[in-house]
Parts: structure tokens; C-alpha cells; sequence
């Protein structure tokens, strides 16, 4: 019987983090990024250069803290594809943040990753390390979501202020009336700012960040990565893997076809994989920025906000959804979704209708 | 009337452009009932078993992604016992066109194949309310549909204009199939051609249905004036059920009366234009170079030319007198389609005359040209005339009106030369050589006569072997070693033979007039065999 959700206090929390944890980070961000969130080598770089340079990063849980004290969320938002070309320095980061404090006329005591899955997971512990804080261990996301507004702490107590900078300096600061406005301004916002920048967001005290948000994610995705890092190598440990992290692989297959949807502006389509030991069976697996649905033979068996990861079945390598084709053999795994986003008033917000499919009331294996 | 199956429903109109998507081993599961299901009930809206889904994918309003949705209908569909699912996706929601029309998902179709659940995808030319309209229809009121059907066909068929392609477009159009009309020879009259084996086609006798390997044909054998099958008309259609081939049944035997109709009408339009091309052909054999006007332009519109060089064609038919000759149409079209212009055929008491016309006098390599595409012609028809055979004569070219009737003179001389040959013979009057000058002699009656009567004691069965060795003996110059050797037996059999039949003819071989008497007698009787079996050596 696997849990429904993952509890946080499953993964041991960490004091600091070194140079020699980017690896693990980053093989688990990309994991819980669903397929999408952003290709994490060069921020891979970026985050053990400014550890080896400043040396170790504090991680503290928002419980920890001074309940009074501010926080604040730090990540990157928009092309995942165009920052690749156009790297971030850091100073994007830092400078979004401060605004942020400007703006609100409080300094920020720690700032905790917006956005574990893919490349925000190790962009938001660079932000902390570049502006000299400490790193709240959670997030805002629980995996990789597209919009700004899928997150636990949206629809928070006051206005909802979000601070903006691109890499050449320009900053932009919105206080708007609720988070999906913040969503709808920024997408309009980016183009001018170089189709992605850094931003801050979700300001609150340490106190109400430990009552909301998904506590646990850094260490959560530490441990996945190292046990993923040691699967890679080991298929006898794959099993180690799949039971730290809830996890069950619903389908084995190859992959048979792909259908891309071509508009311009925006990603998705379907796969549709063959069962490795029934040949008649077949998967199909819907993505947009992410994996959001899975249906064996038209059974839903994994469904957004669920983490779907498909693995290349030898490696046990994550595939993206840019990077699945035909005739790869795979395994697709279902994490099951943090448990901030069973609530039915949070599950909107991260339906398959978000993605714009249609929705199935079916419940997973259902 | 037995219940509708899936397969009968992809043979209806609005689903003439529907893809069968996957799950075609189901097609032959009976239909009760239709159900139709919108996209925000695809798990809770009421399938009866045995019914067939029809799932309107991208109506109402929401999100536009929505071909998962197709999969978890497949399912359910299959678990309520439902035979068949129906995806209309055509355009609509506005600014959507993600998921309308285009290509389904391998999951999908291989999903359809697993569960034996025909998936039938519907894009254009019906709204959902039609679709499943006109199947629930089809479904509970089976003869209502084919009642449509035969009422349309009877009304296209009025306004056909009686002519032979505007029935087979009427029973094409409301059989959505492809429709031809052949002759028992295979010659297609009118339409396309059957994908189906023409002699399986011809030897249907009476209206049928014929499954083929991808969908069925049906047959309706029209009788001609005689009563016996004339015409083949053919509907031929791919993925098909039994619902489409009882209606393409009963649509055919409809038209019978109209194509019997028009068979006697055709007929007796043949016969006419026979009887008044050759009058018109005797007018010219006749008057030569003072044609009449009007005679000729009468010739002008039967389709001849009078002016330029002619070269004639005579086909004459030997064999059984009793055998049916082919007929006059089947002969032209045969001419036609091996390559060779020729002007009208004249039907005359002993075969077919045409010429072929040309501005300058044609070369002696171009009649050569003419022959051979007249031995493929006859080698062709050969096969179908049982008890018959034809041959053919050309004449020499001749200019304008009075050179027609000297062309086909010759031609006429050339075809007598020709059935002295094998069945299928072509000969050219240039050919014949000195044997021209014989010509005459065999084709005179009264010398045929005086032939047997000359001959008649050597005509008996019996005497088989003295007629042969008499004739063989002339013809190697009365030397009765040649002889015995083209006979293969002993010279002195030879001789004893000769010496018997100079006895029984009573006029003795050294005589050198007898000698010619004898061989010309022999060669009109080899050429005009008459009653009897003609002796052969």
C-alpha cells in the first residue's frame, strides 16, 4: 500500500549543504520537476561555485525560526529553454529580493526555494547562498508547476507583492490583488524582460511559512537524488528508491509514438507506450510542461499534482518531456502528491483543467 | 429484418468519410440501441448494453484538450457490453483546434483493438445530433432507411434521361459505390471497372451479392431482347455489412426494368443504322463516281469518308452455319481498341466490310501495320465463338469514291484466300501472288458445283485417302516419289491409289487438262468445304 502523500518528517532534516550535495540536489529536483521544470546543469554550476566559495549553506526548517521573523520565496520564472542561453549571474536573484524588502520596508531573515522540481530547486538555495541567508527547507510547490499561482502559499494575508529582475538589471515590482493576478501580469512582463527573470514572492513571517508551507522539500529532494544517484548504477537498489519516496512504477514499456501538439505557445501532446511484458497494453501519458496524466488501457493510474517521472528503463535516467521519442524503453513512475494539495480547494488549482485537458473524476487506479 | 450491425452503420451516408480508427474485429456485433454521451459525462452518462456510443468529443464549452477523454470512454463503453463507439470531433469550440480532427493517438487505437470495440472517428459533414440521429434510425427503423434509399433511386432514376450512365450514376449515388456495366465478353460498356473477376461477374444469373475480401459487389444480370443475360451491371463497395448488400440487392433489381428497357432500345437502334449503312454502302458500290449528293452526304454523317486513299477490310466468318455470329458492337469495339480507325462496320452476307481512309497513299509497311493489328483483334475474339471463326482480307489502297468498291472487292478476295488458313488468318491481296487469278474461280458458285459433281467419287468418307493422295500427287507436279514421301507411305501404294481414283473419276491423269480440271476442283472444294467435313491432307 503506497501513502497517498509523502510526510516530511520521512526525510531527515539538514543543518548545512555543501558543494558535494549539488549532485544529489539536482538529480532529485529534476525528479520531482514531473519531466519539466527546466534542464538543471547550468544551474547545477552556478549553485557549487557560490557554495565553494562561501562555503556551507545554513538549511533551517520554518519552524525553527523566530515566528516573527520575514520570509520570502525566490526562484526564477518563465522560459526554462531561453535561460540556458541566457545564464543567470546571480545578482538578478539577490537584487529581486532586495526590491522585495524595499517595497515591504522589512528585511527578509531567510528565503526558501519557490519551486523544488527542476531548475528553481537549485536556482532558490543559490538565491539564499548569493544573499547571505539562511535557506528555509521547504517550498511553495511540493514538485514543478508552470504558473506562479500554483503554489500552497498563494491566496495569502495581504496584498499580494511579487518583486521582478532580468539579468541586465531591470527590476519591476507589482503589488497586485490576488496571485493570479501576479500570474497574468509577470506572463505579460516577460517578454519585455528577456522571456525570463528572477522573482520573489510570497512574503510572510517564519510562523506562517511553517504552518503552510510544504516543509522538508530541500531534504526531500537530497535524499531522492542520492538514492536515485545510487539506483543509477545499482538496479538492485531501485527498490531502496521507490520506498523512501512512496513511489511505484506504474508502467514498463517502450515508448511507441509521440503526437506533439505544434502551437507556438505553449508545450504538450501524448505518448503512447506498449506494455514490455503485455503487448496489447498500452499507456497513454499526457504531458504539457509536465507529465500530468497517465491512463493504462483507460484507467487513470497517476494524475497531476501526482509527480509522474518517466526513467529510462537501463539508466533509470529521468527522460523530459522535450526529450521523450519513440522506441526509448522506460519506466513510469507515480510519487504521490504532497499532501498540501489534497485539499480540495488546492486541488484546483492544479487539476488537469489547469493544463487545459479535460477532467476525469476518477481517483488513480480508481 | 435482423438487427444492424456496426459494419452496416460505416456503410451509411453520414459516415462516408469516417475512419475506422482500431477495433475492427467487433464490426459484425447487432446494434439494439444509441446512446449519446457529451464530454463532462464520460463517466457518468447511461450506456445500455449492446448500444453503440456516439461521444460528440469537442462540443459545450472547457478545455480543449480532450482525446484522453476517447480512452476512458473506450473503456467504460466496453464495460456496459456497448458495441461500438462513434467519435464525432469535429470544429467546435471557438479558438480551440488542438484536438479536432487529425490523427489519434496509438493508445487509443491500439486500445479499440484490444478491447474488439470498433472506434469509428467522425470529422465532417454531420453535426453530433444528425450522427446520432441517423443512426438510431438505421437501428430501429432498418427498413425505413432502405425505404429512403429505393424512393431516391427511383426519383434519380426518372430524371436519368434513360441513357445507360445516368442510371449507373443514380444507383451509384444512392449506393455510395462504384458501379460499371460489362458485356459476357468482359468488355466494359459504361462506368468503372470491377475490382471483382469479370468471369465471376458473368456468370451471375440472377441478382446476388458477392463478399469480397475487403467489402462486396453486388451482381444484377440484365436481360436482353432474346432473354438471355446480356448485361452485367456491378456495385461494388468496401466495408460493407448485410444491411448494404440486401439494399444494393433490391436497388438493382429496381433498375431492372429501365436497363431492359434500354438493351431493346439500343438494339433496335443497332439494327436501324445496320440496315442503313448497308443501303448507303450498295449506293456507293453502285454509283462509284457519280455519287449522288444526297447519298453522300448521308455517307458523311454514318461516318464514312469518301475522299482520300481507302484501304479495305473485309472479316468473314467462317464455320458452322448454324453458330451465332458475334455481334456487329462487340467486333467494332474490338477494332477500336486495337488502334485502327476505321470507318463504320457494314454488316454484308458473308461478314463485315470497313476501309480505313487516309489523305496520301499509304505505304505498303502501314496496311502490314493494319494486319497485324487485325490477327491480334481476331486472335482476341477467337476464344469467345464457339463453332465459329473468323478471318479478315485486306484490299490494296485505292483513291476516293470508285477506289472504295475496288479495295473491298479485293479485300473480300483476300478473306477467301484467308479461310483456306487457320482461324484467325489475316491476308493482304498483295500477298496473294499468282493465286489472285484463281480467285475468281473459287468463289464462283456454278464452278463449286461442277468442283463436286467432278469430284464426287472420291467425296465418300471412304475414299478419304484417294482424295488426299490425288490432290497431294497433282500438287507435287504427278511425281509419285514426292508424294509418297509428303505422304509418308510406299510408292507403290501411291501409285495403286492414283490408278484407283483415275478409275472411279473415270479420266485418266495424263491428260494434261483433267490434270488442271482436277487440281482447280480440289482447291475450290478445300476453300468451300460446303456441307461436309472439309478433307484435309
Amino acid at each position: 500500500m503506497q501513502p497517498a502523500h509523502f510526510a516530511a518528517s520521512a526525510y531527515t532534516g539538514r543543518v548545512n549543504l555543501t558543494a558535494d550535495d549539488v549532485a544529489d540536489l539536482g538529480l532529485g529536483a529534476v525528479l520531482l520537476g514531473s519531466g519539466g521544470g527546466g534542464r538543471t546543469t547550468a544551474a547545477e554550476r552556478l549553485l557549487r561555485r557560490i557554495l565553494r566559495t562561501r562555503g556551507p549553506l545554513r538549511v533551517t526548517a520554518a519552524a525553527d525560526l523566530p515566528a516573527t521573523d520575514s520570509v520570502a520565496c525566490v526562484g526564477a520564472v518563465g522560459s526554462s529553454t531561453v535561460m540556458v542561453e541566457r545564464l543567470p549571474g546571480g545578482e538578478e536573484f539577490a537584487r529581486a529580493a532586495r526590491f522585495l524588502e524595499r517595497h515591504l520596508a522589512r528585511p527578509l531573515a531567510a528565503v526558501q526555494p519557490l519551486e523544488i522540481g527542476g531548475v528553481n530547486g537549485l536556482l532558490g538555495v543559490a538565491a539564499a547562498a548569493w544573499l547571505d541567508l539562511p535557506l528555509v527547507d521547504g517550498d511553495a510547490m511540493g514538485r514543478a508547476f508552470p504558473r506562479l499561482d500554483q503554489t500552497v502559499l498563494a491566496g495569502g494575508p495581504g496584498p499580494a507583492v511579487a518583486a521582478l529582475s532580468d539579468p541586465t538589471g531591470n527590476v519591476v515590482v507589482l503589488e497586485c490583488r490576488d496571485d493570479a493576478s501576479v500570474e497574468r501580469v509577470v506572463r505579460a512582463a516577460l517578454p519585455a524582460l528577456g522571456t525570463w527573470a528572477a522573482v520573489a514572492l510570497h512574503h510572510g513571517d517564519a510562523g506562517w511559512y511553517a504552518q503552510n508551507s510544504i516543509a522538508g522539500s530541500v531534504s526531500r529532494a537530497l535524499t531522492l537524488g542520492s538514492l536515485l544517484r545510487r539506483a543509477h548504477d545499482d538496479p538492485g537498489r531501485r527498490e531502496e528508491f521507490l520506498r523512501a519516496a512512496g513511489a511505484s512504477v506504474i508502467f514498463h514499456g517502450r515508448v511507441l509514438q509521440v503526437l506533439r501538439d505544434r502551437a507556438a505557445d505553449h508545450i504538450g501532446g501524448t505518448a503512447s507506450i506498449q506494455h514490455a511484458a503485455e503487448p496489447a497494453r498500452t499507456l497513454r501519458l499526457e504531458f504539457a510542461n509536465e507529465y500530468i496524466l497517465a491512463l493504462d488501457d483507460g484507467l487513470v493510474t497517476a494524475r497531476v499534482p501526482d509527480v509522474i517521472c518517466v526513467l529510462d528503463a537501463r539508466t533509470w535516467r529521468a527522460v523530459a518531456v522535450e526529450d521523450i521519442v519513440a522506441q526509448q524503453v522506460v519506466e513510469v513512475l507515480r510519487l504521490p502528491a504532497p499532501g498540501e494539495w489534497t485539499h480540495p480547494a488546492r486541488r484546483r488549482q492544479v487539476d488537469l483543467e489547469s493544463y487545459g485537458l479535460a477532467m476525469i473524476d476518477q481517483e488513480p487506479g480508481g | 429484418m435482423e438487427r444492424v450491425v456496426v459494419q452496416d452503420f460505416l456503410a451509411m451516408e453520414p459516415l462516408r468519410d469516417a475512419v475506422l480508427v482500431g477495433g475492427a474485429a467487433g464490426l459484425g456485433a447487432p446494434v439494439a440501441d444509441i446512446a449519446l454521451v457529451e464530454p463532462d459525462d464520460v463517466l457518468g452518462a447511461p450506456i445500455p448494453p449492446d448500444s453503440g456510443v456516439v461521444f460528440a468529443v469537442t462540443s459545450g464549452r472547457g478545455p480543449s484538450r480532450r482525446r484522453h477523454l476517447v480512452d476512458v470512454l473506450l473503456r467504460r463503453t466496453h464495460a456496459c457490453r456497448a458495441r461500438a463507439l462513434f467519435v464525432w470531433d469535429g470544429g467546435g469550440w471557438d479558438g480551440g483546434g488542438w484536438d479536432g480532427g487529425g490523427e489519434m493517438a496509438s493508445a487509443t487505437r491500439r486500445l479499440a483493438d484490444r478491447l474488439a470495440l470498433p472506434l469509428i472517428q467522425v470529422s465532417d459533414g454531420v453535426t453530433p445530433l444528425e450522427l446520432a440521429t441517423t443512426l438510431r434510425t438505421a437501428t430501429f427503423s432498418p427498413r425505413m432507411a432502405q425505404s429512403a434509399t429505393l424512393l431516391e433511386l427511383n426519383r434519380l432514376l426518372r430524371s436519368a434521361n434513360r441513357s445507360l450512365p445516368g442510371m449507373l450514376r443514380a444507383v451509384a449515388r444512392v449506393l455510395d459505390a462504384e458501379v460499371g456495366a460489362c458485356t459476357a465478353q468482359g468488355v466494359l460498356v459504361a462506368g468503372g471497372p470491377p475490382a471483382t473477376a469479370v468471369e465471376e461477374i458473368v456468370a451471375v444469373r440472377a441478382v446476388t451479392t458477392l463478399v469480397t475480401a475487403t467489402g462486396a459487389v453486388a451482381v444484377l444480370p440484365v436481360l436482353g431482347p432474346s432473354g438471355t443475360p446480356t448485361l452485367w451491371i456491378t456495385a461494388e463497395r468496401d466495408r460493407v455489412g448485410p444491411r448494404w448488400r440486401e439494399t444494393a440487392e433490391r436497388a438493382l433489381a429496381l433498375t431492372h426494368g429501365e436497363l431492359s428497357a434500354w438493351l431493346t432500345r439500343e438494339r433496335i437502334q443497332a439494327e436501324r443504322d445496320a440496315r442503313l449503312r448497308s443501303t448507303l454502302l450498295t449506293e456507293i458500290l453502285d454509283h462509284k463516281d457519280a455519287l449522288p449528293g444526297h447519298i453522300a452526304e448521308q455517307a458523311t454523317m454514318a461516318g464514312w469518308q469518301l475522299t482520300g486513299w481507302h484501304t479495305g477490310i473485309h472479316i468473314a466468318v467462317v464455320g458452322a452455319a448454324g453458330a451465332p455470329a458475334p455481334p456487329t458492337e462487340t467486333l467494332a469495339d474490338a477494332i477500336v481498341r486495337a488502334g485502327l480507325d476505321i470507318g463504320p462496320l457494314v454488316q454484308r452476307t458473308d461478314g463485315w466490310s470497313a476501309w480505313l481512309t487516309s489523305p496520301k497513299a499509304p505505304l505498303p509497311a502501314r496496311t502490314h501495320a493494319v494486319a497485324q493489328a487485325l490477327e491480334t483483334v481476331l486472335a482476341a475474339l477467337g476464344p469467345h465463338l464457339p463453332g465459329r471463326a473468323l478471318v479478315a482480307g485486306i484490299g490494296t489502297p485505292a483513291s476516293n469514291v470508285e477506289g472504295i468498291a475496288t479495295t473491298l472487292a479485293e479485300a473480300r478476295q483476300a478473306a477467301v484466300a484467308a479461310s483456306a488458313g487457320t482461324p484467325g488468318t489475316v491476308r493482304r491481296v498483295e500477298d496473294l501472288g499468282a493465286s489472285r487469278l484463281l480467285l475468281g474461280w473459287y468463289t464462283s458458285r456454278a464452278f463449286h458445283d461442277y468442283a463436286r459433281r467432278l469430284l464426287a467419287p472420291l467425296l465418300d468418307p471412304a475414299e478419304r485417302n484417294l482424295f488426299v493422295t490425288l490432290e497431294t500427287y497433282i500438287d507435287q507436279a504427278c511425281s509419285t516419289g514426292r508424294t509418297a514421301r509428303a505422304l509418308g507411305v510406299h510408292r507403290n501404294t501411291v501409285a495403286q491409289r492414283v490408278a484407283r481414283a483415275e478409275r472411279l473419276l473415270g479420266m485418266p491423269l495424263t491428260h494434261p487438262d483433267s490434270r488442271l480440271a482436277l487440281q482447280l476442283a480440289a482447291r475450290v472444294l478445300r476453300v468451300n468445304p460446303g456441307e461436309e467435313e472439309p478433307p484435309r491432307p
